[in-house]
């Protein structure tokens, strides 16, 4: 590692083959690194994510996912509740007739026939090709037609000017953010930011997963237990589900 | 005196030794070889004559792969960019790069073209967080793996029952 370029790369790729050999000798997360995409592919259309809520695990006190998402996202409340973002929040739902409440996170739905991607004056909304709805803010003019558009309420607007951002997530004043579904993590092969915190902190009522992989945990738990998707009479195919609500 | 003689037990914490030792040595040696490279002055990701009058279409075609379609090679990213051309001040900490005189802030106040990149994006890499939190969280999910699954024998007789009493 003395002096030139040529030897600097030399010990880099030295470095990495040790790594990948020690790592394999370990038998170490092999099947989920194999899993997870490479840097240079693109989102396949192959999958399609997904997650699965249990209203009846959610307790109405805590708030693991909120503030998972909070702390990953760098989500500061300004101290001003209307306005602040927010990504995923709580709520408590009843029901008139019976009076039983459940509780449950809203976040963005992550539809296939998603409201917002349909308004969007400049295609700033999109979807990409595995399912996941993001806002490219390089094209956003902070329009809100899509805010409005949401069943869910799941966007919010940035109004004043951030600082401390993430690398992994950048947002600024003018223009439209939601849930992302931790798209940074998922193409590093790692689970939502609220997923790991539910299951950490919280009481364990988060699945997420690829719903087009029928081996995979969420898709033998839709297929054998039933599920609902909110305002499923909008037919919009939301890719996140509840159960026992 | 009761001693325990199981070998898979002894391989599986010999491995794990090694899994952890490994993990830690090549993110030193990859760091190393980073900070040395930074230090060697090699050159950019593409010669510095693309880079300065470039550099902008760089970021633009790798910013729509990267948000558009999920290709995050790093070689062109901007996130890169900044881990390579950051300071750090005398107490270590990272100078923004859009702060006056740090890299971008040189030529663009020079030339008098206004970006707004760091409106939105990081002026500072959150990569050691991150690392760590990666290492970290590699290793208990490691540990967890290894202690948890069943040690059973081929024969699919729990192994534990192997024990020698030695009097």
């Amino acid at each position: 590692m003395t002096g030139s370029g040529t030897v600097s790369r030399r010990s880099l790729l030295k470095g990495a083959t040790a790594c990948a050999a020690i790592t394999a000798a370990g038998g170490f997360r092999i099947v989920e690194l194999a899993m997870a995409k490479s840097p240079e592919d693109a989102a396949s259309s192959l999958v399609r994510w997904g997650m699965l809520i249990d209203t009846e695990k959610c307790a109405s006190d805590c708030d693991a996912c909120v503030s998972g998402c909070n702390s990953e996202h760098n989500l500061e409340g300004m101290g001003r509740p209307e306005t602040d973002a927010q990504w995923i929040r709580k709520l408590d739902i009843t029901d008139n007739q019976t009076g039983h409440v459940s509780s449950l996170p809203m976040l963005c739905q992550h539809c296939e026939n998603p409201p917002c991607v349909d308004v969007c004056p400049t295609g700033a909304s999109f979807k990409r090709e595995d399912g996941i709805v993001l806002v490219d803010k390089h094209t956003c003019i902070g329009c809100r037609y899509c805010v409005i558009a949401c069943p869910y309420k799941a966007r919010s607007f940035v109004h004043e000017n951030l600082h401390n951002q993430k690398s992994y997530s950048p947002r600024g004043k003018g223009t439209v953010e939601s849930c992302t579904f931790c798209v940074h993590r998922i193409d590093n092969g790692r689970t939502p930011a609220c997923v790991e915190s539910c299951q950490s902190d919280g009481n364990g009522a988060m699945v997420f997963g690829d719903l087009n992989d029928k081996a995979s945990e969420i898709a033998v738990k839709i297929k054998s237990e039933p599920s609902r998707q909110v305002r499923e009479d909008l037919e919009l195919n939301t890719g996140v589900r509840y159960q026992n609500v | 005196m009761v001693k325990v003689c199981n070998q898979v037990v002894i391989k599986r914490i010999v491995r794990v030794m090694a899994s952890v030792f490994g993990l830690l040595f090549s993110v030193a040696l990859l760091a190393d070889t980073l900070e040395q490279m930074r230090a060697d002055g090699v050159q950019c990701v593409e010669p510095t004559e693309i880079m300065r009058k470039q550099h902008m279409e760089l970021l633009l075609h790798q910013r729509d792969l990267t948000m558009r379609e999920g290709i995050r090679t790093r070689q062109h990213s901007l996130n890169q960019c900044i881990e390579c051309h950051v300071q750090k001040n005398n107490q270590g900490d990272y100078i923004p790069v859009n702060a006056p005189e740090q890299f971008c802030a040189s030529c663009h106040n020079f030339t008098s073209v206004a970006i707004d990149c760091f409106d939105c994006h990081a002026t500072t890499p959150d990569l050691p967080q991150s690392a760590n939190a990666l290492i970290q969280q590699a290793l208990s999910e490691l540990i967890a793996q290894e202690l948890t699954l069943p040690i059973v024998k081929r024969s699919g007789v729990p192994e534990l029952h192997n024990i020698e009493v030695n009097r």
